[in-house]
C-alpha cells in the first residue's frame, strides 16, 4: 500500500527538500547545498539562517540564485529569533525590524518566495504574551518591505515557544497578508501537541516547513519523545500528507532530520508542568496522550551523544549520522509517502 | 543524591561512602569482551587492569592470548603476579549440537581439555564457558545433556588442575533454574557458575532472581546492568552501564555479598546495542519457556513495570558491520561506558579492593 501510495500521479504534488540545518556539521554553504539537494534529485532546500551563505554581498546572492535556477532548485531562505525578549536573541543583531529587513532583502536576492524566522524557545513561554505582543510589532513594523519584495514571512513553531493555536493568533496579529507559517512537526512534542493538531490548525498558513518524526511514549511522569528520522517514529505520516495535500500543498515539504539527541520527558503528570500551558483545551491534550499511549521508544540504531563538546569520534560519527538519516527520510518520503517531484522525472 | 553528584564527591569522603556500601571485600575486574574492539591481548588487559587499580581480569577467550605457547602463558602468569592482577580465564561454546560450536575445536571434550590447561597456565581457578544461545532453546534437553556429558568427561583433568569450570548463562540460552540443574548433573565439586547478570533478561528473568538460585555455585561472573521498560508487546531490555539501568544494585550486591562474596565481580559492560523486544504477550513467546514457573515470571514483570528506557547518550550500532566514523565511535564507548561503570562499582557499591589501598 505503502508503494503504491508512493506512484499514485493524480495524486496532488508536494515539493520535497531539506532545512540546511539537518546537516549543520558538514558546515556547508550555499552551493553545496543547492549541488548536494540537485544530486538528490529534490525540488527545494531551505536556507534556513544567513549563515548558510558563503557571502550576504549582493554579487554573491546573485550568483546563488542563478545557480539554483540552474540547477533547478528553489530556495526557501530563513533567519533566526525575531523576539527581541527572547533568550535567543541575539542583540549584535541591531533591532528585530533590522535583522528582519536584512533576511527579507538576502531572500528576494535568491529568489526565495518566503523567510522562516523565529519566536524563542521554551524557555520564553513564562513570559509568552509579551514576546508574543513584541514580535507582532516587529512583525509589522515590515509589512511594506515583505509586501514590495514578494518575501511571506514564516514564523516557526520553535523548540516548544507556541503551540499551533498560539501560531495562529500571531499570525493572524500580524497581518495573514504577509505572514504565514513554518510548521515545524517535531516541536510540537515539547509542547505536548499532537503534530496532526498543529498542521490542522496551521495548515491554511502554511507557506515552508520543517518536517520530521517523532517517537512518543508513555513514562511514569508523563510521556518521552524523541526526534528520529522519517518513518522510525510514532507520527501517522500517511494521514499527514494526506491532510497536507489537502490544506498546503503549494508549501514546500523541507525535512529537518534531527536524530543523536536523548529522549526527553514530558512530566505532564506533575502539575508545575502546566504552569506554563494555562490556557491549552483539553481536547488538544487528549490528543497528545493518544498519541503518547499508542507508541513506543525507539528500537533501532543510533549515536546519542551527550551534552556539551564531544569527544571526537563521537563528534565524526554524529555527523556521518546526519547524513545517512537525512537520506533515508528522503527515500522515505520519496517511496513511502509519494512527495516530491524530480525524482519521479 | 545525584550519581554525578556523588562520583564528584572527594576521594576520602568516597572512600567513607564506599565502606559502608555492600561491596566491601568483593574483588573487582573485567571480563575482556567490555573492550572488545581494541583488540588488545593478554599483557595489554592485564596492564589496563592494574591501571585501573583492579584485582582481576577474564580473559574469557583464547583468543585473548597472544599464543598458547606454554612459554608464553608462563610469561603472562609472571606479569599477572607482578601487577596484581588474577586472571580467570575463559572458553566458549562447549556444546557440539549448539548453534554456535565451531567444531575447528574438534570434540567439546578436547576444546574443554584446551582451556583447562590454558587456565592452569596462567594461575587461574576458574574458567568460563558457555553452552549455546537463545537459538538453541527449542533444543534445549538435548543441549543439556549433550553438555552435562561434555564436562563429565573432563571431570578428573579439572579437579587435578585445580580449575572450576564456569558454566555461563549466556545470551539466553538457560534461565538459572536450569543452569543449576546442568551444574548439579554434571557435578559442583567441579563446575560452577559465571553468573552473567545482562543475559538474564534475555530470558525474562529478573537478574535478582538469577542470584538468589546460582548464588551457591557463583565461581566467576559477567556483571552489568539493564533498562527495562513494558512495550506494547511485552517488554523490552537494553544493556546499558553500571548505575545506568533497572537493577538494584544495591540489593544485588548485598545479596551476592551473602551467597558468593569470594567470586570476583567481572564486569561485562556491552552497551551500543538497540532494545530488545520480549514479546511475553504474545502466544508463540511461550514455546520455549514451558517449564518457566509463573512466579519466577512475576518477578520479571514487576521490574519491567517499574523501569523505563534508557534515556541518556549512547551510541547504539548493534552487532553488525558498521561505517569507520560510527565503528570508531563504538569503540570508544566501550572503555568510556567500562570506565564509569568501574566508578560506579567501586564508589557508590563500594566494590573492590585494590582502589581502597
Amino acid at each position: 500500500m505503502e508503494e503504491l501510495s508512493a506512484t499514485n500521479t493524480s495524486a496532488v504534488p508536494i515539493r520535497l527538500g531539506f532545512d540546511s540545518y539537518s546537516i549543520r556539521d558538514f558546515r556547508w554553504k550555499d552551493i553545496q547545498l543547492l549541488d548536494y539537494a540537485a544530486s538528490l534529485k529534490l525540488d527545494t532546500v531551505q536556507l534556513s539562517g544567513l549563515h548558510d551563505y558563503e557571502s550576504l554581498d549582493p554579487a554573491h546572492l546573485q550568483k546563488v540564485r542563478e545557480h539554483a535556477a540552474r540547477v533547478g532548485i528553489a530556495i526557501d531562505a530563513g533567519i533566526g529569533c525575531i523576539c527581541p525578549l527572547s533568550e535567543g536573541w541575539y542583540p549584535n543583531l541591531g533591532t528585530p525590524t533590522e535583522y528582519l529587513r536584512k533576511g527579507l532583502n538576502v531572500a528576494k536576492a535568491v529568489g526565495a518566495q518566503s523567510m522562516r524566522c523565529y519566536l524563542g524557545g521554551r524557555g520564553d513561554r513564562p513570559q509568552l504574551e509579551r514576546c508574543m505582543d513584541v514580535t507582532i510589532q516587529a512583525l509589522r513594523s515590515v509589512r511594506p518591505e515583505a509586501l514590495d519584495l514578494g518575501v511571506r514571512i514564516a514564523v516557526e513553531n520553535h523548540s516548544g515557544d507556541m503551540q499551533a493555536r498560539e501560531v495562529k493568533s500571531l499570525i493572524e496579529a500580524a497581518g495573514k497578508d504577509f505572514v504565514g507559517s513554518c510548521l515545524d512537526s517535531g516541536n510540537p512534542m515539547w509542547v505536548v501537541e499532537d503534530p496532526l493538531v498543529a498542521l490542522e490548525i496551521l495548515g491554511p498558513y502554511v507557506v515552508t516547513t520543517h518536517i520530521r518524526d517523532s517517537a512518543v511514549f508513555e513514562h511514569p511522569r508523563g510521556a518521552v519523545a524523541q526526534w528520529v528520522a522519517l518513518g522510525d517514529g510514532s507520527v501517522n505520516f500517511h494521514r499527514f500528507v494526506e491532510l497536507y495535500r489537502k490544506v498546503c500543498p503549494h508549501a514546500s515539504m523541507q525535512l529537518e532530520i534531527i536524530t543523536g539527541r536523548s529522549p526527553t520527558v514530558l512530566g505532564y503528570l506533575e502539575p508545575d508542568f502546566w504552569t506554563v500551558f494555562p490556557h491549552m483545551p483539553a481536547w488538544e491534550f487528549a490528543r497528545f496522550v493518544e498519541l503518547a499511549k499508542s507508541g513506543h521508544p525507539y528500537m533501532g540504531p543510533m549515536v546519542i551523544g551527550g551534552s556539551g563538546k564531544q569527544p571526537p569520534a563521537i563528534e565524526a560519527a554524529l555527523k556521518e549520522q546526519q547524513r545517512t538519516d537525512l537520506e533515508r527520510s528522503l527515500e522515505y518520503a520519496k517511496t513511502a509517502l509519494g512527495v516530491g517531484v524530480r525524482w519521479r522525472g | 543524591m545525584l550519581r554525578r553528584t556523588f562520583l564528584q564527591a572527594t576521594s576520602g569522603a568516597a572512600l567513607a561512602a564506599a565502606a559502608n556500601a555492600p561491596g566491601e571485600g568483593i574483588r573487582l575486574g573485567f571480563d575482556t569482551f567490555s573492550v572488545r574492539d581494541f583488540h588488545w591481548k593478554d599483557i595489554q588487559y592485564l596492564d589496563y587492569a592494574a591501571s585501573q587499580k583492579l584485582d582481576t581480569v577474564q580473559l574469557s577467550s583464547l583468543d585473548d592470548y597472544e599464543s598458547l605457547d606454554p612459554a608464553h602463558l608462563a610469561k603472562v602468569k609472571d606479569h599477572a603476579e607482578r601487577v596484581g592482577v588474577t586472571i580467570d580465564a575463559g572458553i566458549g561454546t562447549i556444546c557440539d549440537i549448539a548453534k554456535g560450536w565451531n567444531p575447528k575445536e574438534g570434540t567439546s571434550a578436547a576444546y574443554l581439555r584446551k582451556g583447562l590447561g590454558v587456565a592452569k597456565s596462567v594461575g587461574a581457578h576458574a574458567m568460563r564457558c558457555n553452552l549455546g544461545t537463545r537459538e538453541d532453546r527449542p533444543n534445549l534437553d538435548r543441549c543439556i545433556e549433550a553438555t552435562v556429558k561434555t564436562l563429565q568427561s573432563v571431570r578428573s583433568e579439572a579437579l587435578d588442575s585445580g580449575v572450576r569450570i564456569a558454566v555461563e548463562n549466556h545470551a539466553g540460552d538457560m534461565q538459572a533454574r536450569e543452569v543449576k540443574m546442568l551444574i548439579e548433573a554434571a557435578g559442583k565439586d567441579f563446575v560452577g557458575s559465571c553468573l552473567d547478570s545482562g543475559n538474564p533478561l534475555w530470558a525474562a528473568e529478573d537478574p535478582l532472581l538469577t542470584l538468589e538460585t546460582l548464588g551457591p555455585y557463583v565461581v566467576t561472573t559477567h556483571i552489568r546492568d539493564t533498562a527495562v521498560f513494558e512495550h506494547p508487546r511485552g517488554a523490552a531490555v537494553q544493556w546499558v552501564a553500571l548505575g545506568d539501568g533497572s537493577i538494584d544494585l544495591h540489593r544485588f550486591v548485598e545479596l551476592y555479598q551473602k551467597l558468593c562474596p569470594k567470586a570476583s565481580m567481572q564486569l561485562e559492560i556491552i552497551t551500543g546495542v538497540p532494545p530488545d523486544i520480549l514479546p511475553y504477550l504474545e502466544p508463540g513467546f511461550w514455546k520455549v519457556f514451558q517449564r518457566t514457573p509463573a512466579w519466577e515470571f512475576a518477578r520479571f514483570l514487576k521490574l519491567a513495570k517499574s523501569g523505563h528506557p534508557y534515556m541518556g547518550p549512547m551510541v547504539i550500532a548493534g552487532w553488525g558491520n558498521k561505517s569507520p566514523a560510527i565503528a570508531e565511535a563504538f569503540k570508544e564507548q566501550q572503555r568510556v561506558d567500562l570506565e564509569r561503570s568501574f566508578e560506579y562499582a567501586k564508589k557508590v557499591l563500594g566494590v573492590g579492593v585494590r582502589w581502597k589501598s
